[in-house]
């Protein structure tokens, strides 16, 4: 038998642990209360996974932030997987920013390569980037080999040199390969090379 | 370790980079010989020698030569 309270009283007989099982259906129910596969379906708060895109409506001005964070953090990680992610505007091709797993930072406006390097006594590489090896390849003659090679070989390269002779004053590259470049840092107007404790290489371009 | 091949008559000595050489797995040699299989030309005859040899003393640096040793190798197309 139904009951049925109308107006003041007192309901006694239930216990603690709510309504016996399936005596609520779908029709008892109001309207808008989500059904367990709903729930499921929605992102975990702690660590959700997004299997499809992620967007931000909002208008076509103004700031538009997909993620914020008020992480005080001194490093906040964005993981991506093994192979290349870009980040960049859905049609623009040619700017976009593609930073890689091996830690390289892809576009027109980065440094593919650039490395610091002694030419005298042990010729040492003192730091680099994207840079495999140098090859010393005689007084005054060093070869960059590149990590990575170069897409084409109508890169940008700047080669800078401490002064270490000043009667040879003249530097410039001989051969620009897609997988290395030779730079001649210290060269005299009669044509002779010399080493120089340090050399500065940087390479732009695809 | 280093590498040292022949260039047109004047021995060429590469040195690797130490961050290059952190993403290399194997051993040092394994790691010289992937070096030298990516930045000499496939077939140059190379040896691989030790960081103490001395190479400091370079005042007669383009009369280095290159003299194939026991221990020399030839370096393959990179995988």
């Amino acid at each position: 038998m139904a009951i049925v309270i109308n107006g003041s009283g007192t309901v006694t007989g239930l216990s603690v642990g709510g309504l016996p099982d399936n005596t609520v259906d779908a029709g008892t129910v109001a309207a808008d209360v989500a059904t367990q596969a709903e729930i499921d379906a929605k992102a975990n708060l702690a660590s959700p996974t997004f299997t499809g895109t992620v967007s931000k409506s909002g208008s076509s001005s103004g700031t538009s932030k997909v993620f914020t964070t008020s992480n005080t953090a001194t490093e906040n990680w964005f993981y991506i997987g093994s192979s290349q992610t870009h980040f960049r505007t859905q049609s623009d091709s040619a700017n976009r920013l593609t930073l890689t797993d091996d830690g390289r930072g892809l576009s027109q406006f980065t440094a593919k390569v650039w490395v610091a390097y002694k030419g005298t006594d042990t010729n040492a590489i003192l730091d680099s980037h994207n840079v495999s090896s140098v090859t010393d390849s005689g007084t005054g003659t060093y070869i960059i080999n590149f990590s990575n090679s170069m897409a084409s070989a109508n890169y940008s390269a700047s080669l800078s040199a401490q002064i270490h002779y000043s009667n040879k004053p003249n530097r410039g590259i001989t051969d620009r390969l897609t997988s290395s470049v030779t730079v001649i840092p210290q060269r005299g107007t009669d044509g002779s090379m010399s080493d120089t404790p340090y050399v500065s290489v940087l390479v732009f371009g695809d | 370790m280093k590498l040292i091949y022949d260039n047109g008559g004047v021995a060429a000595v590469v040195t690797p980079a130490p961050k290059f050489l952190t993403t290399l797995t194997g051993t040092d040699e394994e790691k010289l010989i992937h070096i030298a299989n990516k930045d000499l030309p496939t077939g140059t005859k190379y040896e691989i020698i030790a960081d103490s040899v001395d190479l400091s003393d370079r005042t007669f640096r383009n009369a280095w030569t290159y003299t194939a040793g026991s221990d020399e190798r030839t370096s393959e197309e990179n995988e």
